[in-house]
């Protein structure tokens, strides 16, 4: 246990980040998503972002459990293709271990990193080295966990090398074949191109630390 | 008695499908197109999917059929935000082609209601030969 507090006023910045973000990325992700997908990817997630920026004033009120959920479901309801129920799963089970909080300690800030990105590896049934998001957010939690309750970091440290192994993560995604998702029928063509669920986890995980105090 | 979902990237696609299989249904299979994304683009919908299993409730089982990639996850995840556990053990994502499934599915579901046979009617879709 520490004294470093996460509370849910950080959180909520988290939230407004993410929602500048899917627009600022909008163009970018579905480029990424062009090459060896749909190409809707930033489309995606521009559309379920507006839809938790729509009613996020009304959730505000709420536990951070509830909020994180709100925004799951939002996404879930929103964002057509796998990235729907895949971050919409991230978020509705990212609050959990905060249920009926107001604040977390970095324990239970790492528990809620790792819930979501359990939640995506059950549901895309994929794990490192297949070409998704997985790629970066596997081990990102992993380093997260170990700097921090392992090799004794500071919690804004620690969450600093779970970006670094986490876009180095994306970065991997580049030149392997897709074991997963559309990508997968382009076998040797998908080389050399980035995945765009690597790229958005990434991104996302980039606003959990510059918002860290 | 069977309930068959159709979950495709399109909503036409979807759509259509029902049309060709229900020329052959004798009216004893509820077959529902749950193609689509939520706005009509191109996509695939979790809570339509959802949805479409709760209006089948009452079947004795429901078979869903998938096109590809995020139709599979979609679906699934829309099994596992059931809140009824019964309903969810009456579900089944059938492995097998769209097109050739949905109509070797519910065709044998019009003949007999053994939920085995009406898989594996479907899965032999996949090594159906047009050309001879």
């Amino acid at each position: 246990m520490s004294d470093y507090i996460l509370s849910k006023d950080y959180f909520l910045g988290v939230i407004d980040d993410l929602i500048v973000l899917a627009e600022e990325k909008k163009v970018y992700f579905s480029e990424l998503d062009s090459a060896i997908g749909d190409g809707d990817h930033g489309m995606n997630l521009s559309i379920g972002f507006r839809e938790v920026n729509k009613n996020l004033d009304g959730w505000k009120g709420e536990d951070i459990n509830s909020i994180f959920k709100n925004v799951g479901t939002a996404l879930l309801d929103k964002v057509g293709g796998a990235s729907g129920p895949l971050y919409g799963g991230f978020f509705s089970k990212f609050g959990v271990p905060a249920k009926g909080k107001e604040a977390v300690d970095f324990d239970e800030f790492i528990e809620m990193m790792e819930a979501g990105v359990a939640i995506i590896e059950k549901r895309g049934k994929a794990v490192v080295g297949d070409k998704t998001m997985v790629d970066t957010l596997r081990p990102a939690v992993d380093a997260l966990k170990k700097a921090y309750q392992e090799d004794g970091l500071a919690p804004k440290e620690a969450m600093k090398k779970a970006l670094d192994v986490g876009s180095a993560g994306s970065d991997s995604t580049i030149p392997i074949i897709a074991r997963k998702g559309r990508a997968m029928r382009l076998g040797e063509r998908a080389i050399g191109h980035r995945d765009p669920g690597s790229a958005s986890s990434a991104a996302i995980l980039e606003i959990f630390y510059n918002r860290m105090p | 008695m069977t309930g068959v979902i159709i979950v495709s990237h399109s909503e036409k696609l979807a759509e259509g499908l029902k049309d060709i299989v229900m020329e052959m249904n004798d009216g004893s299979v509820a077959v529902i197109a749950a193609g689509g994304a939520a706005d009509g683009r191109i996509g695939t919908h979790t809570t339509t999917i959802k949805n479409a299993i709760e209006a089948l409730a009452e079947r004795d089982h429901i078979l869903i059929f998938v096109d590809l990639g995020s139709a599979v996850i979609c679906s699934e995840t829309a099994i596992e935000l059931l809140e009824d556990e019964e309903l969810q053990k009456k579900v089944h994502i059938v492995d097998a082609p769209l097109v050739e499934g949905v109509i070797g599915g519910v065709i044998q579901a019009t003949i007999c209601d053994d939920l085995e046979k009406i898989i594996a009617t479907a899965k032999e879709g996949a090594s159906l030969r047009k050309v001879h």
